[in-house]
């Protein structure tokens, strides 16, 4: 397949550009690479990468002859039957390319620390009649594992469903807010099912309870688990979440299902609600109604100044400010000029200047705003839509460029700058990418859907460095 | 009869809906909690109202069809996350309901609960069951269902398929392939004949026939078909009156 390569400087917008048709690399080099979470087959582009600037960034930060060796960590699966596991991974031109497992048989996706220096995992395990969730950090600059430590959750069930989300809270503590659900009032649920011959199987009533435990990094020990006490009724099992350094916060909201109402009593209205959590317990300092929807498990974030942000259906802001206490919603008036039949994939990020980005894949629009002058939009920059990729856009490290996958049909990627939104380069050869990551040293890596997850990685100016295979499902990179 | 699956609220989507197609579809499909990306319809209780009007004002029959699409890294968790999306999905369900009392549950006792999984993304045993289940025992009228492209390569059909005669059933797949991109004049009115992708054992009972943005169209809305001798309407919620 030819490859078609074209930049374009200064326009407004995606707009196609003059193509400038280039010879196909030929791989010189190819390593089957086994061991790891998957099976890696890695074809390099040795002469490209030798002449692209950022590995000639990385050779000069290291100051040495030896390339610097910045990891990267693929999450998924390798098939139906397999629980979810990190697999380290080295980029193209670090050297050793060899694939390693971190962990597997985790609950959930991997969460990275603000700085990106270190990577939390959790899984659960029983041992007998009791329940422990272990959490495991990585250096994301080593891929060294550098704690592993289990916690007993006293009073869960060997039947119960348990969920851990680590959260960091500066740098010093990693919470883990964990959701036991225990199941109880067994009946008989007697259906007729797509087979058409009726069954009978046992339903549960579930009952959530929310704690918190506090990981001291320095000492390598926990305290708790305490109870979360968020209110009278069960809580569900999915908050956001973030913390800084001295608070976790939270949006939970009580399970509908679980609130039990009087004879004729109107139904409950029901708000989800914010909690603000002194670090070391379980009790709520700040208790207060949030206007945005129900939590979905996400991460959210503190912003450069201070404020504690969530996007909300992929349109707006949700802030609390620490410093005055007030939660309230910024609507991002240019989200809502468009709308999509799907969602999208959804990215909230802080750039080096202080300002925020998000964008939406579905559609297809990236803004800036600044928290400092009011949450004012700064830029608004339309890309071309991509209906729920894994990963839909990505920022540079300098926070200057922002890559978007290509168009429908088109494929490839495409670069827009920030400061005011104008397409500056794109790349296709016709591939789709399912998602695109910004590694540590300033390259690029994108995804491909099929029986192996495709692996291509290309310098911030659209050079193609290397292609490989994995075996990984790949659901998230970090 | 075909219908509509949407992002945004009813009534926001309906007017465009309606001039581009020239009439009112047999159902729509909307989206609740955990949906992080789309407008939900039990972001609150007047919104779960408004939106039913939408759905009386803007559909021949006013069925409505639900589906949660949590963040897709979620689908190759465990168990227990798959467990946790399913107890607020239906959590959410339960709310709609007492929001809007004019919603009933199908005649039938049958209502399809879709699973959003995108086609870049892996389903895990451990999600599917955890979900699946929770869904399928959560009342006598909810059944677990899949949204997906079968003939995509990442796992769906091959855990799905595995649960056939269990609470883990999948009691319907929604295809969203092959997509429509010829003979586009059909549109709402004339959808062509049912050619739906298929899992081996789950059976295929609608089929999402054209995109946003395929052929032209541009209203924010999909088009979704059900099988032969499916009348999806029949398998969502309905209104028995304008709330």
């Amino acid at each position: 397949m030819a490859i078609r390569r074209h930049v374009t400087e200064g326009s407004r917008g995606f707009r196609s550009g003059p193509e400038n048709p280039l010879t196909a690399p030929t791989p010189t080099r190819r390593a089957v690479l086994a061991g790891g979470l998957g099976i890696t087959a890695l074809i390099a582009l040795p002469d490209v990468l030798a002449g692209s600037p950022a590995y000639a960034a990385q050779q000069t930060a290291v100051g040495s002859s030896t390339p610097a060796a910045p990891h990267f960590f693929l999450y998924g699966t390798t098939g139906p039957r397999t629980h979810a596991g990190v697999e380290d991974r080295k980029s193209p031109g670090a050297g050793s390319s060899s694939a390693s497992n971190v962990v597997t048989g985790l609950d959930l996706a991997p969460v990275k620390s603000a700085d990106g220096s270190t990577l939390a995992l959790v899984s659960t395990s029983s041992t007998g009649a009791s329940r422990s969730v272990t959490l495991t950090l990585v250096d994301t600059q080593s891929g060294a594992t550098t704690a592993r430590k289990a916690l007993a959750l006293p009073g869960a069930s060997s039947a119960a469903s348990i969920l851990t989300r680590p959260v960091f809270a500066g740098p010093d503590t990693v919470v883990l807010l964990v959701a036991v659900s225990e199941p109880s009032q067994p009946r008989a649920v007697r259906k007729t099912p797509a087979t058409g011959r009726e069954t009978v199987t046992t339903g549960y009533t579930w009952t959530t309870h929310h704690q918190v435990a506090y990981f001291d990094r320095g000492r390598s020990t926990f305290s708790g688990p305490h109870p979360v006490r968020l209110g009278a009724n069960p809580y569900l099992a999915l908050t956001d979440a973030a913390a800084d350094s001295t608070h976790l916060y939270l949006w939970a909201v009580q399970d509908y299902s679980r609130i039990v109402l009087g004879k004729g009593a109107a139904p409950t209205s029901l708000t989800t609600e914010f909690f603000a959590i002194p670090l070391g317990s379980g009790t709520p300092a700040v208790v207060a109604a949030s206007r945005g929807p129900w939590p979905s498990g996400a991460n959210a974030r503190i912003l450069a100044t201070g404020h504690v942000a969530r996007v909300l259906a992929g349109r707006d802001l949700e802030l609390y400010s620490p410093a005055d206490g007030s939660l309230r919603t910024v609507s991002l008036a240019p989200m809502h000029e468009v709308g999509a039949a799907k969602p999208g994939a959804i990215t909230l990020d802080s750039l080096p200047n202080g300002n925020a980005l998000i964008t939406n894949s579905a559609l297809g629009r990236a803004i800036v705003v600044d928290p400092a002058a009011r949450f004012a939009t700064v830029v608004v920059a339309d890309y071309p839509r991509v209906p729920y990729p894994v990963r839909g856009a990505s920022v540079s490290a300098d926070g200057r460029t922002l890559y978007t996958l290509g168009a429908r049909g088109a494929g490839g990627l495409n670069a827009y700058r920030i400061s005011d939104g104008s397409l500056t380069a794109s790349y296709t050869h016709g591939e789709t990418y399912t998602g695109v990551y910004r590694m540590a040293g300033g390259n690029l890596l994108t995804l491909t859907a099929g029986q192996q997850t495709g692996l291509s990685f290309f310098t911030p100016g659209f050079e193609p460095v290397a292609t490989a295979a994995t075996d990984v499902l790949v659901a998230g990179v970090y | 009869m075909a219908g509509y699956d949407t992002a945004g609220t009813i009534q926001s989507v309906g007017p465009g809906a309606l001039s581009e197609f020239k009439e009112n579809p047999n159902f729509w499909i909307r989206y609740l909690s955990p949906s992080p990306a789309a407008d939900c319809v039990n972001s609150s209780a007047s919104g779960a109202v408004n939106e039913c009007v939408g759905l009386w004002d803007y559909s021949t029959s006013p069925s409505l069809g639900v589906i949660s699409a949590p963040d897709q890294s979620h689908l190759s968790g465990s168990s227990a996350q798959g467990q946790a999306d399913a107890q607020q999905y239906m959590s959410s369900l339960a709310y709609v309901r007492s929001s809007v009392s004019q919603l009933q549950y199908p005649s039938n006792s049958e209502l399809w609960c879709w699973l959003d999984q995108e086609a870049s993304t892996s389903l895990s045993d451990g999600y599917w069951t955890g979900w699946a289940s929770y869904v399928y025992n959560y009342a006598q009228q909810t059944y677990s269902a899949l949204y997906c492209d079968p003939d995509a390569a990442p796992p769906n059909c091959s855990v799905i398929d595995n649960y056939n005669g269990t609470s883990s059933i999948c009691n319907a797949v929604w295809s969203n392939e092959p997509e429509y991109t010829s003979s586009c004049s059909g549109g709402l009115a004339s959808p062509p004949s049912w050619q739906a992708e298929s899992c081996a054992d789950a059976p295929t009972r609608l089929w999402q026939y054209v995109e946003q943005g395929v052929c032209g169209y541009s209203a924010n809305v999909d088009l979704d078909l059900g099988a032969p001798g499916y009348n999806y309407a029949n398998y969502c919620l309905h209104l028995t009156a304008k709330p």
